[in-house]
Formats: C-alpha cells, structure tokens, sequence
C-alpha cells in the first residue's frame, strides 16, 4: 500500500490545511509590517506583529526544481523518479512552496516558468499543488 | 577601520585520526580514543597532561543518540581516558566542530586549561540511513514531507540548480571539484579507503540522487573520529611542531528568515557576514591566505564559502574550482586532503587538522610551499556556520 504523510495541523496552521481542504491558498500575512509568512508562525517573525489569513492567487513561477532518483520515503505513492518543485508565490518575493509532480509531468518544467496552483485530493487531507499554468483548466 | 588583530594564546599543536572504516563492526570508543592517543602523542604530550577535554553531543546521523554506542561524548571518554589532571570538560548539546573548538579555545586562553582535547566520534547506522518510513508529518515539515522533500539533500538539491540557473554552472563544475577532491584525498595517509572517480566521465557516471546532485556530490560516510590538542602559546613554543595559532573565531550570529529551509540568499549574505568578521579582525586577506578548507559535506557549499569568503565574486566560484592543485587557475588552493568528499565524512574535523598540519609544515606530500596561514570554514554557511583562522605566529 503506498501512502503519504500525512500533514498534521496544529493550532498555528490549521487554517492553512482548513483552506486547502475547501480548495482555497491561504498564507498568513502580518498587519505591521506587511509582508507574508509561510509556513505558519503564531506571530510574525521579523516583526513579532499579529498575523492573519489571506487568500492569494494561486499563482507562481518555479523558483527551483529537481527529480529525486532515491526513495527517501518508504511506500510513498510517488515512484523515483519523481520532480520536485519549489514555486515563488507572485504576492512576494522569496515566499515558497513545495509541490511535487511526476517525472514526466515535470521534464518540460523550467525554473521561471508560470505555475498554478490544484488542489490534489487525498482520503484524509488535501495538498496544494502547482502545475504549469497553460494544463490547468481555469 | 580595522581591528587589531586577536591576541593569539591559543594553537593546535597535535592531530590524531583513528582508522576510517566504511563498513563493518566496529567500537566507536576503539576508535575514539585511538584518535585521541594519536593526538597527544602528535602534540608530544602524555595523557596525564591533559586537563580538559571538548566535544558537542549533536549524533553523527538523525537516530537516537546512544552514549558509548553510536556517540562518544565526555561520559565515554572520561571512562576511557581516566586523566588525572582533569579541570574542566564541555559537551554543548548540540552545534558543530567548530562549537567544540570555540569551547576549547576559550578554556585555554580564559587560563582555565592548559592542554585540551577535542574530539568528533562519528558512527556510521547500518542500511540505508536516508530512507525512512512516515505516516504523518508535523510543524514546519507538514509543508514539505507530504510532497516527497523529506532529505536535506532534496533541499541542496533545489538550491544547487537555482545556482546553475542564475549562474550558468556547467554540469561539469561540481564534477570538476569532485574529482580533485579525490586526487588529493590519494595523497592524505588517513583518507578512507575507497574507489575512486577517475575523471569527470566517472563523474557523470556516477548516481544521480537528486538531479544535478550525485552521489559523489555528498562527503563518505564513516566510522571513525578525528582529535586535535589545543595549548597556550607557551606550551606551541615548547612543543615538538610549529604551533598553529588560532588568529581567529567567528561563528555565525544572523537570524535565519522564516522559511521552509534556506535559499541562496540567506547562504551568501549570512556566509558574506562571517567571511567579513574573520578578516576584519585578521592581518592576512583571501589574497594572502595560505590555503583554505572549505566544508564540503555537500559539494556546492565549496562554492558557497568560496564566494561568501571573497575568494571570487558571487556566482563566479563555479568557473573557478576545477584544479585544486593547478596554481596558475587557483588563487588558493582548497581541500587540500581531500575534503569530506575525499577523506571522509568527519563533519569538519578533518578540515581543521589538515589547516593545522599545513601552517605548521607538516602535510607531507600534500604541502602548500610557504604556508603559514590557513582558514577553515564549518558547516553551511547558516546552519550554525563558523570559520576558523589558523597561523603560525
């Protein structure tokens, strides 16, 4: 049986998980200073202002990607090798996500490239994944 | 405005490694006070002469630390070692070698010792110890285990071909260093004995782990420990070898940004901060250093001591690593052992013993003509990263 972990929310990110579930993007963004946090503080980092949740676009552009040939992770439902993606969300600059995709899906992806946001369905939780902006239906 | 120069009262004056071994049974304490007899006697001291010993209690791999077993820490070594003239021990919970170093450093020139051991045991799990099985994944890890990203190296990964990217590195450039990583490493006595890449064709033959990332880009695994001896300037001068004074110490003090790991970034502008503090504070330049040791656990993080230290421009470090022994390309000359890549995965230890035997002349084969000074660079740049400055007067 393959499977993934499985994200467990705590009280600081059960918004974001609560959101993805509803097929929303959520990231915490700080009143003082303005700027988005991922992944989830209970108060900014930099300026320890009150954070609250903002839906955003859903739009990116990878930042990094890579095809992993080694299973690190036992029975996880993607077969090596597999692409993973680090996307630069469009609301800031330096503010990341992971996502991962197939080999296959992923061959034709470049650093740059536009990228949206799907949500990918699991029995117990639902991840936000980024495919290449032109496949996913608007 | 510049700095004077630190007051120098401390030095290595002996190194020890133990045999590295990549498979097999074998005692880590065998091995830990192997290396550490080695040690003393190199600083042409007795057992009995030490009076405090240095090391840092984070495991060798993510497993559970087992005292005695997997780790040797003080518990361990003062069952073995019995030293008579003991004062005073350290075991910082976690950090890096350069944790132990800093620690023993300051017992030294605080009066508190006089001679002091520091050692790094390192274990090695059996299987394969990267592999793991998780049902669920919790906190910052919530955002990356469920997409598959569970190794560092995955993150390395990322971040090594965001460099290429921006920087054009080809995919020659780790292989490049890789392969001189291990030219050098046949000329070191204590490297691990192991096969090894030829020239870049074996490189590019080698495993992909996480692409651009080789298996030959991550530093060889071992059972084994490495020990150095620090003293007070009298008891270098006194002592069988030109000491090795330590000029200088800086560890890394930036904040890491909220993020899932670092970026290049954080990699460059925390390194950048160390790099300045070192030689702020120094009479030698990266242009007059002897030769320097890079930490090298992943390959690219070469390259980001490399810049961060202002031995070349950002994004240039890639287009200069390539003959670690061919001068006419080389302003300095780098890993001269071997590196973790070549010598074995001592998480640094082995850095600060080489920069050690060269500025006190005692690197055989592997000598730098007129080296007087060396710096060693531990860890990435901003995972509690650290640099070391090592001279002869």
């Amino acid at each position: 049986v393959t499977m993934r972990p499985e994200p467990v929310s705590d009280e600081v990110s059960e918004p974001f998980w609560r959101a993805a579930a509803a097929e929303t993007l959520v990231v915490e963004h700080c009143s003082s200073c303005e700027r988005f946090v991922h992944p989830p503080r209970d108060r900014c980092p930099r300026c320890r202002g009150e954070l609250a949740w903002r839906p955003v676009s859903g739009l990116g552009t990878v930042y990094s990607t890579t095809v992993v040939h080694r299973a690190w992770l036992e029975d996880f439902d993607r077969p090596v090798p597999y692409t993973l993606l680090l996307v630069e969300l469009t609301e800031q600059q330096g503010l990341l996500m992971v996502s991962d995709c197939s080999e296959e899906t992923g061959r034709d992806i470049r650093i740059g490239d536009p990228v949206t946001v799907v949500f990918e369905r699991h029995p117990a939780f639902t991840l936000p994944q980024f495919r290449p902006a032109g496949t996913v239906a608007a | 405005m510049s700095t004077p120069p630190t007051v120098r009262r401390a030095a290595i004056t002996g190194t020890g490694h133990s045999d590295l071994h990549t498979r097999g049974a074998h005692s880590l304490p065998d091995l830990a006070l192997q290396a550490v007899r080695r040690a003393v006697h190199d600083a042409g001291l007795a057992m009995d002469d030490i009076d405090g010993l240095a090391t840092y209690g984070t495991p060798a791999f993510p497993t559970v630390r087992r005292e005695g077993v997997n780790a040797v820490g003080v518990a361990t070594m003062l069952r073995l070692l019995r030293p008579r003239q003991l004062r005073w021990y350290c075991e910082p919970a976690t950090g890096l070698v350069m944790t132990s170093i800093v620690e023993a450093v300051n017992a030294i020139e605080s009066g508190r010792c006089e001679a002091v051991v520091v050692w790094r045991a390192m274990a090695l799990p059996d299987g394969r110890y990267a592999a793991s099985r998780r049902t669920t994944a919790t906190q910052d890890e919530a955002f990356s285990a469920p997409f598959g990203a569970t190794s560092i190296l995955a993150w390395h990964a990322l971040m090594y071909a965001r460099y290429r990217h921006l920087y054009g590195a080809s995919e020659l450039s780790l292989g490049r260093l890789v392969v001189a990583s291990h030219r050098a490493a046949e000329r070191n006595e204590h490297a691990v004995a192991v096969p090894r890449p030829a020239g870049p064709a074996d490189y590019l033959a080698s495993p992909v782990v996480a692409a651009p990332r080789r298996r030959l880009d991550c530093d060889r695994p071992v059972a084994g420990c490495a020990a150095v001896v620090v003293t007070g300037a009298r008891a270098a001068r006194d002592g069988p070898h030109r000491p090795a004074y330590v000029a200088g110490l800086v560890q890394n003090t930036r904040p890491a940004d909220p993020a899932l790991h670092y970026t290049l970034g954080d990699a460059y502008e925390t390194g950048r901060a160390v790099g300045t503090a070192l030689w702020d504070r120094s009479d030698v330049t990266p242009g007059t250093v002897g030769a320097a040791q890079l930490y090298d656990g992943f390959s690219p993080t070469v390259f980001s001591w490399l810049e961060a230290l202002g031995f070349c421009a950002r994004g240039e470090a890639h287009e200069w690593v390539g003959g670690v022994h061919d001068a006419s390309r080389f302003p300095v000359p780098v890993n001269t052992f071997g590196g973790s890549l070549g010598e074995g995965r001592l998480h640094g230890m082995g850095h600060v013993i080489e920069a050690a035997r060269q500025v006190s002349g005692r690197a055989g084969t592997r000598q730098v003509p007129g080296c007087r000074s060396c710096v060693v660079t531990i860890g990435s740049p901003l995972i509690n990263g650290g640099a070391l400055l090592l001279q002869d007067d």
